[in-house]
């Protein structure tokens, strides 16, 4: 079989002109145009992409979890996005940031009560909504640039949220509703009335400076007030949910306390028909950067356990690959809930090396190996922070995976077939630019055919000009070029087990072993002396 | 308002730690029999005054403070009596009041409070008729500033003010409050408020400032309903809670006072106990020692603990420590120095208490803590094990003691060979002494007793136990230690044997 020529080293294998976008829309953080096809199936379920986007959905849903598996096309794109997360990772940035989100976040929920509120209440939460969302508006408007301008990094679209905030902040429009929505939440909070409950009624009055009644009581009783428990009971307070919810009783009270200050709610009331006041790149925005917000939560466990994160250095073509210690995002986030050690991986490839075969003892840790490898490339494409220090590697197109499934089909020429038949059309898929990584191909045939087909799957895989991790017991298919590079899975021979049980010669002088002993519990006259010496 | 019969300035507090140590010292010198003795089956008074014994009083004012009390307690019969029926009564108001049910929503739990207060207010009474009665009996501080306090504070005008505020506490009149409003309209900060007088219309019972709007809950409305005692609840929980507290305060007040009336209690149990038994005993003089100086005179000292366990009185003995830190007893075993050694920490302990202490006369500076480290002989292990856990005791308490400590030691380390023990010991005991710490030390290790005895530099006072056929046995002398043990004449008492032709190596 003859082996097919190389693909030429360091050529850009997408042209970057047919996915540039310049039509970024105010706010976005995410550029959604210049990308590629999404992760395939197998890829998704085989690197474990599909376990991060379970649990990205679950904190900002599937839509915006979904853009974890598509690879973008440009250095261009990575980089903008990197920029967003490097920013982001800044503290005071991160904080400003969830600080605005949230407060969108409830300014939505705050709007959407109204609809099922009572009719005073109702106009309460439009007020309520427009001043969450004002009062954040006007600080995000300060201290994002502020906070990106202490960070000392920079990022386009961040600067540009940061620019359309301050435009939006300093139109008289806004200003006039500020001012507005302000002056009446004060003065609704400034409301205080009397309430005279008596049977089953309920009356109410303005507020005329009633003496407090506790205070009274606490007074009357303080004679005897040195005198406290150490369990000290309390009242069962009402229901969690009493008080937090309007009810029946409540509704009425404010629509008297509504009658009694008609001064404040006739204001409030007008001001509910102006309605929602969230400006368009502001929701945007806040859509988008929940996504990176997210992402650095599923890192963070990682970086507080010891693990590096970084944001790789991307470049377009056949590059060198760098990467020192890498991980199994997944597996790692799974050992560190646990307290247990995850162990982390170097990774080298010149330029011109395309084929890593790893080999080595079952359980050895080869297709964990091969699998933070495969994620490593993706996540970089995605854009987002990766496992490993100081990464370097080349903007895969795609990573494609062919792992054996046993659990597919019950023959074995049936299983072996459809794994052709999957391999066939991964490696019609492959380009130059793909990360290819195969897992323990044919492992279920003999070991004769295994042989021969890896060695055929090798070739056909190399032609192609992909960058090609391929996990084997077959260890003689490596070709004699200087593309090939093997790895190895170590078993450690010392284990964890550090533990030294120094043996020493006790000499048969008891004396000397007695004092041996005192000493070692600090009772030599010099050690009680010293023991003592600091305390009077 | 203050109880301050154990201290002139403030009141037992739970707070203060026990002396670093406690529970081993509390072992070793078998100071379950004395709280027994002096609780004679009753926990709150066992408990008490083994709270002040481990809580050793660094203050001559109050140790004197309490002997004045002590004294006034046997003096004046009848008033320490009729003060602890009212607060044992007091402290039961909770569980006589058995109104409080499962349900502790803020209307029960007001409504218990008020219930228990009601008794109280009975019990105050009584504690003032009491007061009153003796009020011109007694003279010590402790006692003339606690009646003079009951009948300040608990005057007549106040117990009717009280009287006022628990039919107050009942809200029959309705809930008055006031609320101001969350940014979605909901009634907050629900302030329970005291009606203005002037806001009353004759025939009117609305308490509010007019104009007012009103609405009733409709029948039937089970939410109406629901929601409306919640608003009740929200509004009252604060006072309720208000009224708990003012009633564990009062119930508080009778606690403390029971507390320190069952000190005194204790301390005339056992001097009763004492009497009974034949022996003697005295409130000693406290005195604060210079700093690194030590003090401890008696005459007739015992161990007390041996005294109420056996209801005899014990061999006495005189032991005179002035400017010495260091007290060495050597000698026969059986001869009596544990129990000497006993009776000198117990006597410690307890004149550190304000209580009496088992000895005819006794002066003695106080100390700041009292440690002990006992021979274990139940630990049947290997012989490096057992001296391992001796030293890891010995090492804990080096770790605790402070110049001012006392250790008080029995036969340490003589669980390895003699020359290793001594030799541990010896720089231990030298280490503690320069250190300002006092050490009393029993041991049958000559080869630690000689050294010390003969050392210039640290004077110590050596004490000898007599030989048995000797007639004053467990009586301990002054004298140099001595080679010999004295097993041989235990060895010989007890098997009734004349004397072996050779000695044991």
């Amino acid at each position: 079989m003859p082996v097919p020529a190389r693909a030429e080293p360091e050529t850009d294998a997408v042209p970057s002109d047919a996915v540039r976008s310049d039509a970024v829309p105010s706010g976005s953080l995410l550029d959604t145009t210049a990308t590629r096809p999404p992760l395939g199936e197998d890829a998704l379920h085989d690197l474990a992409i599909d376990q991060l986007v379970t649990r990205l959905a679950t904190q900002v849903g599937d839509d915006l979890a979904a853009v974890l598996t598509v690879p973008l096309a440009t250095v261009d794109a990575v980089r903008r996005r990197q920029d967003v997360a490097r920013a982001l990772d800044v503290p005071a940035v991160r904080a400003v940031v969830e600080t605005f989100v949230d407060a969108v976040t409830r300014s939505v929920g705050q709007h959407a009560e109204a609809r099922k509120a009572y009719p005073v209440e109702a106009d309460l939460w439009r007020l309520h909504a427009a001043t969450t969302y004002l009062d954040a508006l006007v600080a995000l408007a300060s201290d994002l640039p502020r906070e990106l301008a202490g960070a000392g990094s920079r990022s386009a679209a961040l600067d540009e949220v940061a620019r359309a905030c301050a435009e939006r902040v300093d139109e008289p429009s806004f200003r006039e509703l500020y001012a507005r929505a302000t002056a009446l939440a004060a003065a609704v909070h400034d409301v205080t009335v009397a309430l005279w409950l008596h049977g089953d009624t309920v009356t109410v009055g303005r507020f005329d400076d009633e003496p407090d009644d506790v205070a009274t009581v606490r007074e009357v009783f303080a004679r005897f007030a040195d005198h406290g428990r150490a369990k000290r009971r309390v009242a069962a307070a009402p229901p969690r949910t009493s008080g937090r919810r309007m009810d029946e009783v409540q509704a009425h009270v404010l629509g008297m306390a509504a009658r009694l200050h008609p001064e404040v709610f006739d204001e409030v009331h007008a001001f509910a028909a102006v309605g929602d006041v969230v400006d368009g790149f502001a929701a945007r925005f806040v859509h988008d950067v929940r996504l990176y917000l997210a992402w650095l939560d599923v890192i963070a466990p990682l970086r507080a356990a010891g693990l590096p994160v970084c944001l790789p250095r991307v470049r377009a073509g056949h590059v060198h690959t760098d990467a020192r210690e890498v991980y199994d995002v997944v597996l790692a986030t799974r050992l560190v809930d646990r307290h247990e050690d995850v162990v982390t991986n170097d990774l080298t490839l010149a330029t011109t090396e395309r084929l890593l075969l790893l080999s080595g003892p079952n359980q050895g840790g080869k297709t964990t190996f091969a699998r933070a490898v495969g994620q490593l490339h993706h996540l970089a494409a995605v854009g987002l922070p990766v496992p490993g220090r100081r990464v370097a590697l080349g903007l895969a197109d795609q990573v494609l995976t062919h792992f054996e499934r046993p659990e597919r089909l019950g023959n074995l020429a049936g299983r072996l077939g459809e794994g052709l038949h999957r391999m066939k059309d991964l490696l019609g898929r492959a380009t130059a630019g793909s990360v290819v990584v195969l897992n323990e191909p044919f492992s279920s045939t003999g070991l004769d055919d295994a042989r021969f087909l890896t060695r055929e799957i090798l070739a056909r895989a190399r032609a192609t000009g992909a960058l090609v991790v391929c996990v084997t017991f077959v260890d003689d298919v490596a070709g004699p070029d200087g593309s090939t590079v093997s790895m190895v899975a170590e078993v450690d021979p010392d284990d964890a087990a550090v533990r030294t049980f120094h043996v020493t010669r006790r000499p048969p002088d008891g004396l000397a072993y007695a004092r041996a002993l005192a000493r070692r519990h600090g009772l030599t006259a010099e050690l009680v002396r010293s023991r003592l010496e600091d305390r009077s | 308002m203050k109880v301050r019969l154990m201290f002139p300035d403030h009141d037992v507090d739970g707070a203060t730690p026990e002396m670093a140590g406690a529970d081993a010292t509390a072992a070793d010198l078998e100071l379950d029999t004395l709280w027994d003795a002096m609780a004679r089956g009753d926990a709150f008074v066992r408990g008490v005054v083994r709270a002040t014994t481990l809580r050793p009083v660094q203050d001559v004012a109050v140790v004197e403070h309490r002997h004045a009390v002590l004294a006034e307690c046997r003096r004046v019969p009848g008033l320490l009596d009729e003060l602890e029926e009212v607060a044992e009564r007091a402290v039961t108001a909770e569980r006589r009041a058995s109104s409080w049910v499962f349900d502790r929503s803020a209307s029960m739990s007001l409504g218990h409070a008020v219930t228990v207060l009601d008794l109280l207010l009975e019990d105050l009474r009584a504690l003032r008729a009491v007061a009153d009665r003796y009020a011109d009996d007694v003279t010590s501080p402790g006692w003339t500033a606690l009646l003079a306090t009951v009948r300040a504070e608990i005057d007549d005008d106040y117990l009717e003010v009280l009287r006022a505020e628990v039919r107050h506490l009942r809200l029959e009149d309705g809930v008055v409050l006031s609320a101001h409003l969350s940014p979605t309209g909901l009634a907050l900060g629900l302030v329970l408020r005291r009606p203005r007088p002037e806001n009353h219309h004759v025939l009117q019972r609305n308490p509010l400032l007019r104009p007012t709007h009103s609405w009733t809950v409709p029948e039937r409305d089970e939410g109406g309903a629901r929601a409306f005692g919640e608003l009740r609840d929200r509004a009252i929980l604060d006072v309720a809670t208000t009224a708990l507290h003012a009633a564990e305060h009062v119930v508080g007040f009778f606690e403390a006072l029971r507390t320190e009336l069952a000190f005194y209690r204790g301390c005339l149990t056992l001097t009763a106990a004492l009497e009974a038994a034949g022996a003697r005993w005295c409130l000693p003089t406290t005195t604060t020692p210079a700093a690194g100086e030590h003090e401890l005179r008696c005459a007739g000292v015992y161990d007390p603990c041996l005294v109420l366990r056996t209801g005899t009185a014990a061999v006495v003995n005189d032991v005179d420590l002035r400017g010495r830190r260091l007290l060495v007893v050597s000698g026969a075993n059986h001869g009596g120095k544990s129990t000497l050694l006993r009776a000198l920490g117990v006597a410690h302990l307890m004149a550190q208490a304000g209580m009496p202490v088992a000895a005819e006369q006794c002066t003695v500076a106080l100390v700041r803590d009292v440690h002990t480290h006992w021979a274990r002989e139940e630990d049947a292990d290997l012989r490096s094990g057992k001296l391992d856990e001796e030293l890891t005791r010995l090492s804990d308490i080096v770790d605790r003691v402070r110049p001012g400590s006392i250790v008080v030691s029995n036969e340490s380390l003589s669980s390895t060979t003699e020359d290793e023990g001594a030799a541990i010991a010896l720089e231990v005991v030298r280490a503690l002494v320069d250190c300002g710490v006092v050490v009393y030390l029993v041991t049958h290790l000559y080869d630690l007793s000689r050294p010390l005895h003969d050392d210039a530099t640290r004077p110590a006072v050596c004490l000898r136990a007599p030989r048995l056929s000797s007639t004053s046995r467990y009586r301990l002398e002054p004298g140099e230690p001595l080679r010999t043990s004295f097993g041989r004449d235990l060895y010989d008492e007890v098997f009734a044997t004349a004397a072996p032709p050779g000695s044991a190596g």
